[in-house]
C-alpha cells in the first residue's frame, strides 16, 4: 500500500506547473531545517550551489532523495531536486526520469554561474645556477677550517666525487649545472674509456657514506679529454678534461645549498703571488697511508710564483706556462693521491672562482715540493668550445678594473 | 745483394706462416677450453692450448683420408703441408728454452703394433719426439711406465700422471700431454700484504681466502665483449718479460664469468695487447694452486671430433696398417702455482709518485680467465679459469 502510494506522489509531482514547484520549494526548506544532516551535496561551496533544477533537454530534476540505487544513498538527506556536480563533470547534472528509467542530464546554467574551479599553482622551473649566480655558498665561519680537517660540503658545493664503478677516482668541480670540471689524467685509458662505468655524485660529504636529501647523482654522457695530453710521458701539460653530467630522466644539476656552481675567472685572469686559496678533496690524508679519507677536507695553500717554481722547486720541463703552484701552510697540507681534477678556488669579492685543477706534485706536503695545478684560466676558450656556453666563460662575475 | 733480397723474403714468409700456425693453435685451444668450461663453470680448471694443439697435431701425423680432413678442418690447419711440420720444430724449440716451463707431449702405442716408417719419421720431424710402445696388457705396469716417462720430461714435477684404473686391456693408443709452470714474477708481491678477504664462489657462497695485493704499473685495458659485457684486462709480466699472464674478468661483480667465454681468441688477444696502456694499479688475486688432470674425449667429442674416438670410424692407418686404430684417450695434466714470488733477490722499488688520481682497486675477489702467455711465438701455454681458490 505504501509503495502505490509513493508512486502516485511521484506522477502527480511531474505534472503540477511552475507555480506549484514554488510552492513545493517552501514546504521543503521547512523540512530540511528540521533534518539532523546538511544535505551532502550542499557542503562544498566551491561548487555550484544554484537553484536551477532544469536539464537541457528541459525535463524537471527528480529530488535527490527519491533516486533509486546504492550510488545515490548518501544522498538521503537532500530533498531538493537542484542541480549539483558532486563529481566535477563538466557542467552540473540531475537524474531526470525517461521512460521510466532514472539517467543523468546536464543541466542549463548561465555560464556566470559557475564558479571557476580553483588551478593548482603551476610548478616553478627547476632552479639552476647561472653565469650570474656562481661562486656562492653559505659559509658558517665555524666550518672554514685551516690545515686540511674536515670539511663539509655546504662550503665547496661545487665539489664533485668521480666514481668508476664502486670505486672513486677523482675529484671535479661543478662549472655549469650541466659540466664537471676535472683532470685528464683520471682517465688513464683515454680516448678507450668506456664511460658508462663512471658516474658522478655533488654534494657529497663522504665517499662510503650516502646522503639522499643532500647528493645529486649523475651518469657520463660526454667525456671530453684535452687532445693534447699525452699519456705515454709523465707530463701533465693540458691535465683538463670536461664530464657531461645527467641523471635518471636526463636533467643536470639542481641548485641546493650543498649542490651550487664555482665561477671560472676571466680568460688568462692571474692572482697576486702569495694569493691564499682553497683545495678540497676526498683524498689520502697521510702520507704513506694506503687507504683515502672518506671525508671531504679542504685546507688554504699560497700562491707561488711561476718563475720561482720552475727554477727554485721544479724546472721548465715539468712546469710550465698552462700550470700553476702553491704550497700549504709549512709546507704541511697539500693535496695527495685522490685528490686529483678537484678544485682549488679563489675568493674574490665574496665570490669564489676555479683557478686550478689538481693535477700532480711530488710525492705529497714535501718540503719544497709544492702541490701543481692546472691553470683553468688559460683554457676559457677550449671549456667554451667543447661545452657549447660561451657566457659562463666569461668571468662575468670577476670584478673590472676601473 | 741477390742473396741478401732471397734472405729476407724468406724470413718474411717464415715469420708471417709462424704467425699462422701459432693463431690457428691458440684457437683450437681456446675452443677446447671454452666447450670445457661450458661443461663445468663452478669449477676451478686449468688447461694448455698449446698442449692440446700439440697432440692433436700428434695425432694428425698418424690420420688418413677422412679422419685427416676431420683433424685439419677442426684444427684450421694440417702438419701434413708442405713446411708446417717445420714450423712446429721451431716453435718447440723456442719454447723448450724457456726457464720455469716443462712440457712433455706423447704418443703410447701398444707394443704389438707395428709401426709404419712414415709415421715415426714425420713425428720426429715435427715433433722431435718418438712414440713409445708399451704393453697395454698390462695396465698397471703400462701405468708406471708412462708416470715415470712423464717424471722425466717434467723435471719431476708431474710424478703421478696417471691414477690408477685408466687404461685398460683395450687400450692400444694414448695420446698425452703434460705441463709444468713455475714461473716467478718480475715484480713480488709483497707477503706482508697478503691477507685474508672474502672470495665470491659462482654458487653465490664467499670462502676466506689469501688474497695477494701490489700496487705497481700494469698493463690494462678496458673492453666490451661482442654482446655487450664490460670487462678488464690486466697483464702481469714473469721473470724475463717472455711469459705473462693475462687476468680477464668482469667489470660489474654481477655478471657471471661464462658471458666471457666468447671473447677468447687469438684475435682477441691481439687487440688486448694493441690496445692496453701502463697504468697504475692496486691488484688484488688469490693465492692458488691447481693441479688438474683431464680426460678430453667427452670435449672432443662434443666438439665434432668424435670420430678419432670410434673403431669403425677412424683411420689412423699411417701409424699402422695391421689393425684399425682409435684414440683411447687423450689426457692432459696441468699443474701450476700462482704466489708472491719474484724474481730471487728483486723487490718492488718505490717509485716516486707524481699523479694524484686515487689508484684504481681491482680485486679480483670473484671468478676470473687467466691465460698464461709466451709472448715471442704467441703460444698460449695455460688457459684456466678460478672459480674457488684454497681456503685459508
Amino acid at each position: 500500500m505504501k509503495c502505490i502510494l509513493g508512486g502516485f506522489l511521484l506522477t502527480c509531482v511531474l505534472c503540477w506547473t511552475e507555480a506549484i514547484i514554488g510552492e513545493m520549494d517552501e514546504r521543503w526548506k521547512s523540512s530540511s531545517t528540521s533534518v539532523n544532516g546538511k544535505c551532502i551535496l550542499d557542503r562544498d561551496e566551491s561548487k555550484y550551489t544554484g537553484k536551477v533544477s532544469v536539464t537541457v533537454s528541459g525535463r524537471i530534476c527528480a529530488p535527490w532523495n527519491s533516486i533509486q540505487g546504492s550510488r545515490y544513498s548518501a544522498f538521503k538527506n537532500c530533498y531538493h531536486n537542484y542541480c549539483r556536480n558532486p563529481d566535477d563533470w563538466t557542467q552540473p547534472w540531475c537524474v531526470v526520469k525517461k521512460r521510466n528509467r532514472y539517467v543523468r542530464e546536464y543541466c542549463n546554467i548561465p555560464q556566470e554561474a559557475i564558479k571557476p574551479v580553483k588551478r593548482p599553482p603551476t610548478p616553478e622551473p627547476i632552479k639552476q645556477d647561472t653565469e650570474l649566480t656562481c661562486g656562492e655558498r653559505r659559509l658558517d665561519r665555524q666550518t672554514k677550517i685551516i690545515g686540511g680537517l674536515r670539511s663539509t660540503v655546504e662550503s665547496q658545493p661545487w665539489m664533485a666525487a668521480i666514481f668508476k664503478g664502486d670505486g672513486f677516482i677523482c675529484g671535479g668541480t661543478l662549472i655549469t649545472p650541466c659540466w664537471v670540471l676535472t683532470a685528464a689524467h683520471c682517465f688513464p685509458t683515454g680516448k678507450r674509456t668506456q664511460i658508462n662505468r663512471y658516474s658522478v655524485v655533488l654534494g657529497k660529504n663522504a665517499i662510503n657514506e650516502t646522503d639522499p636529501v643532500k647528493e645529486q647523482k649523475f651518469t657520463v654522457s660526454r667525456l671530453v679529454i684535452h687532445e693534447d695530453f699525452d699519456y705515454s710521458t709523465e707530463n701533465y701539460t693540458h691535465d683538463i678534461a670536461l664530464l657531461k653530467i645527467e641523471d635518471c630522466n636526463g636533467q643536470c644539476a639542481v641548485k641546493t645549498k650543498t649542490v651550487r656552481t664555482a665561477c671560472l675567472p676571466p680568460f688568462q685572469q692571474m692572482l697576486p703571488v702569495g694569493f691564499y686559496c682553497e683545495i678540497a678533496g676526498y683524498g689520502r690524508y697521510q702520507k704513506g697511508t694506503f687507504k683515502f679519507s672518506r671525508y671531504l677536507k679542504q685546507t688554504e695553500v699560497k700562491l707561488i710564483s711561476q718563475k720561482v717554481c720552475q727554477r727554485t722547486y721544479y724546472n721548465k720541463d715539468e712546469v710550465n706556462e698552462n700550470m700553476l703552484c702553491a704550497n700549504g701552510r709549512d709546507w704541511k697540507t697539500d693535496a695527495c693521491q685522490g685528490d686529483s681534477g678537484g678544485p682549488l678556488v679563489c675568493e674574490v669579492n665574496n665570490i669564489m672562482f676555479l683557478f686550478g685543477i689538481i693535477s700532480w706534485g711530488k710525492e705529497c706536503a714535501e718540503k719544497n715540493q709544492p702541490g701543481v695545478y692546472t691553470q683553468v684560466s688559460n683554457y676559457n676558450q677550449w671549456i667554451s668550445q667543447h661545452t657549447g656556453l660561451p657566457r659562463y666563460t666569461a668571468g662575468s662575475r670577476y670584478p673590472q678594473k676601473d | 745483394m741477390q742473396s741478401l733480397s732471397v734472405l729476407l723474403i724468406f724470413a718474411l714468409c717464415a715469420s708471417s706462416l709462424c704467425n699462422l700456425i701459432q693463431d690457428k693453435q691458440t684457437d683450437f685451444g681456446l675452443q677446447v677450453f671454452a666447450e670445457a668450461v661450458q661443461s663445468a663453470p663452478d669449477r676451478n680448471l686449468a688447461l694448455s692450448p698449446y698442449g692440446i694443439a700439440s697432440v692433436l697435431g700428434m695425432a694428425q701425423m698418424g690420420a688418413y683420408g677422412a679422419t685427416l680432413k676431420l683433424l685439419a678442418s677442426k684444427m684450421g690447419y694440417s702438419l701434413q703441408e708442405r713446411g708446417m711440420p717445420k714450423l712446429q720444430r721451431l716453435l718447440q724449440r723456442d719454447l723448450a728454452s724457456e726457464d720455469g716451463v716443462e712440457v712433455a707431449s706423447g704418443v703410447m702405442v701398444d707394443r704389438k703394433i707395428i709401426l709404419e716408417k712414415v709415421f715415426r719419421r714425420s713425428l720426429s720431424k715435427a715433433f722431435q719426439s718418438v712414440p713409445h710402445q708399451i704393453d697395454f696388457s698390462q695396465p698397471e705396469m703400462a701405468r708406471q711406465v708412462i708416470n715415470s716417462w712423464t717424471s722425466d720430461h717434467t723435471d719431476g714435477m708431474i710424478s703421478e700422471f696417471l691414477p690408477s684404473g685408466v687404461l685398460s686391456e683395450l687400450t692400444r693408443l694414448v695420446f698425452l700431454n703434460a705441463l709444468h709452470f713455475h714461473g716467478v714474477w718480475k715484480t713480488p708481491f709483497d707477503p706482508r700484504n697478503t691477507r685474508e678477504q672474502l672470495f665470491h664462489t659462482v654458487n653465490g657462497s664467499a670462502v676466506s681466502v689469501p688474497m695477494m695485493t701490489t700496487t705497481q704499473k700494469f698493463n690494462y685495458g678496458e673492453f666490451v665483449s661482442k654482446d655487450g659485457v664490460d670487462y678488464d684486462v690486466i697483464e702481469m709480466p714473469y721473470e724475463g718479460e717472455s711469459i705473462s699472464m693475462l687476468l680477464v674478468t668482469p667489470f660489474e661483480k654481477d655478471v657471471p664469468l661464462s658471458a666471457l667465454n666468447k671473447e677468447l681468441s687469438s684475435s682477441r688477444i691481439h687487440q688486448w695487447r694493441q690496445e692496453m696502456r701502463k697504468i697504475s694499479k692496486q691488484l688484488s688475486i688469490p693465492r692458488f694452486s691447481m693441479d688438474t688432470e683431464i680426460d678430453l674425449k667427452s670435449t672432443l667429442s662434443r666438439m665434432g671430433l668424435g670420430d678419432i674416438f670410434s673403431q669403425s670410424r677412424a683411420d689412423f692407418s699411417r701409424i699402422t696398417t695391421e689393425e684399425p686404430l682409435c684414440v683411447s684417450k687423450v689426457l692432459q695434466r696441468v699443474k701450476l702455482e700462482v704466489n708472491e714470488e719474484g724474481t730471487k733477490g728483486s723487490s718492488a722499488t718505490a717509485a716516486v709518485i707524481y699523479s694524484r688520481m686515487a689508484v684504481e682497486e681491482i680485486t679480483l675477489d670473484r671468478p676470473f680467465f687467466f691465460l698464461i702467455q709466451h709472448k715471442p711465438t704467441g703460444a698460449l701455454l695455460f688457459s684456466g679459469q678460478l672459480t674457488q681458490p684454497q681456503e685459508y
